[in-house]
């Protein structure tokens, strides 16, 4: 069978030469009907939300000072736009959001803003949280968020970071190696030599969200819609969740700082306009005892315009930080946002807007 | 082009575009929805669906130049919706075609070729399915398909890769590097 078979065979499979006289009607009454209510999340976070000209206000001068940063000749890393001080013991929210804000998880101001010369939707803290790796430019790059020095620790091809799959980073807890995601490939990049090894290969899945245990010793990642947990140094994969009814389309994973406790954020079935409905869950570290911690908003993922939710747990395991959309009328773009809630699903924030991201709490040295 | 028109667009004259935009793309949606899912009614249903997320998601529409690629992409997602849904229902009622070419002969050779094809593309999972047809019978690039898809170029032809070798098709050497 050749290739002249297959596409013969898809002509015929796709035979009809117009859409049925029926369809036609329905697509036609689309535009008739009248307004169906987007889903919507709880009124506290919409009474706290900014307005949308205000999140188009931030996002304008954040897309300004990117716009602004100096393209480097070769490789260039990521600068940071100020002189702040920022103490190891101030607790910030990194996001990774096509550009990267350190963003205050208590009043939500947006303490820096760290310029890169293209898009980076891939970020890191290092356990100390004295710097940020990045995934830029076919390399790895750190740079300290104190003082901008950069450096790029090893060349990664595909990790360009100019689209959220593009490739993800997680920093090991003993500050040694970096954990890289790319296509179905796990990678372990020696910070010391710049070494890369490939971990595991997942042909035909993609290999997503690394996120290693409290102790070092495991990491977490997802394949397709399947979590796994490897042994950092030798090992099989073993599956923890796996895609079902309930367990949806799982997307970001962080373990609980006790290790005790795998999260992720799950997606239930898409509504038929769109949108996606999102949760976090969890398990216990082997995949036992799966529930729902709580509702956290919706995205509208399948537009193409929109980064990709995402969470992370805060250092002390008191709180989360996630991005989620909400709907705001009918006819109106969607709001995204950076939220804080407490662990148990209780007093939701709302922080800044954001078109999605990866929230990085910054760890306690 | 039409996706420039769509951002100020307010009421009446966004329906009309909107409608302009459906009766122009209806066909080679169903087409598409009809290749990745084999069977018509679910086609219409998923078609029907894009159609009904789109004109939600009209506002959320930026990048006017992206709008192929945007419609493209709700559509793929809510093939890929419909077949999760119903992965163990949708069938492919081959017998008419069996029927055709029980006379022996090439008849009956191309026959069996499409058997096996009919009964290897329904093993195929929902995202195997979609990167063939895209690159197959839309002859989307595999960084189109990656675009469309929401994955890396390396994950396109990796789906690619397997899901050729599940149906058991040879490509010629020039096509067999574009998609390696």
């Amino acid at each position: 069978m050749n290739e002249r078979d297959l596409r013969a065979w898809l002509g015929e499979r796709a035979s009809p030469a117009a859409a049925p006289d029926e369809l036609r009607a329905r697509v036609a009454a689309i535009t008739a009907a009248p307004p169906v209510a987007a889903p919507r999340v709880g009124r506290r976070s919409l009474r706290r939300r900014s307005s949308w000209r205000n999140g188009l206000l931030l996002a304008a001068a954040l897309a300004a000072s990117l716009g602004g940063a100096t393209l480097l000749a070769g490789r260039a890393g990521p600068t940071p736009d100020a002189t702040t001080s920022l103490p190891l013991d101030r607790s910030l929210i990194a996001i990774a959001s096509s550009g990267v804000a350190l963003v205050d998880p208590v009043t939500g101001d947006r303490v820096l803003g760290l310029r890169t010369p293209l898009e980076t939707w891939s970020a890191a803290w290092s356990a100390d949280g004295r710097l940020l790796a990045f995934g830029l430019r076919d390399a790895i790059w750190t740079m300290d968020v104190e003082t901008g020095a950069e450096r790029m620790i090893a060349a990664v091809d595909g990790c360009r970071g100019e689209r959220w799959w593009d490739c993800e980073l997680a920093w090991s807890p003993d500050g040694g190696t970096i954990a890289v995601t790319l296509d179905s490939q796990l990678m372990l990049v020696d910070i010391a030599s710049g070494a890369v090894v490939v971990r595991l290969d997942q042909p035909g899945a993609e290999v997503r969200s690394p996120a290693w245990s409290p102790d070092g010793a495991t990491l977490a990642f997802l394949a397709g819609a399947t979590l796994f947990t490897i042994p950092a140094a030798s090992g099989p994969a073993t599956v923890v969740v796996e895609e079902s009814d309930e367990v949806w389309l799982p997307r970001d994973v962080a373990w609980s700082p006790d290790g005790g406790t795998l999260a992720w954020m799950a997606f239930p079935e898409a509504e038929p306009t769109g949108w996606k409905h999102i949760v976090i869950a969890a398990s216990d570290a082997e995949g036992s005892n799966q529930r729902v911690l709580f509702e956290a908003g919706n995205c509208f993922c399948i537009s193409g315009n929109w980064g990709p939710p995402g969470f992370g747990w805060s250092p002390d395991g008191t709180q989360m930080a996630f991005v989620t959309q909400e709907a705001r009328g009918e006819f109106e773009p969607p709001s995204g946002g950076l939220f804080v809630i407490d662990a148990d699903g209780t007093s939701k924030r709302f922080l800044i807007p954001s078109d999605g991201g990866r929230p990085l709490w910054r760890p306690r040295p | 082009v039409l996706g420039e028109r769509v951002i100020d667009e307010v009421g009446e004259d966004r329906a009309a575009t909107f409608d302009a935009f459906a009766s122009r793309n209806l066909d080679a949606a169903y087409r598409v929805a009809t290749a990745i899912l084999g069977d018509p009614a679910a086609a219409q249903d998923a078609t029907h669906d894009a159609f009904v997320a789109a004109w939600r998601g009209w506002p959320s529409l930026r990048d006017p130049s992206r709008f192929d690629a945007w419609f493209g992409r709700i559509l793929v997602n809510t093939c890929r919706n419909a077949l999760r849904r119903s992965r163990r229902t949708i069938v492919t009622d081959v017998s008419a075609r069996l029927a055709a070419g029980s006379g022996g002969g090439d008849h009956a050779a191309e026959a069996a070729v499409r058997d096996s094809l009919d009964r290897a593309f329904a093993r195929l999972s929902a995202d195997h399915r979609i990167a063939v047809v895209l690159r197959f019978y839309e002859d989307l690039t595999v960084d189109e398909i990656a675009d469309r898809t929401g994955v890396s170029s390396g994950t396109v032809k990796s789906r690619l890769h397997y899901a050729l070798r599940a149906l058991g098709v040879q490509l010629g050497q020039d096509v067999e590097e574009s998609t390696r």
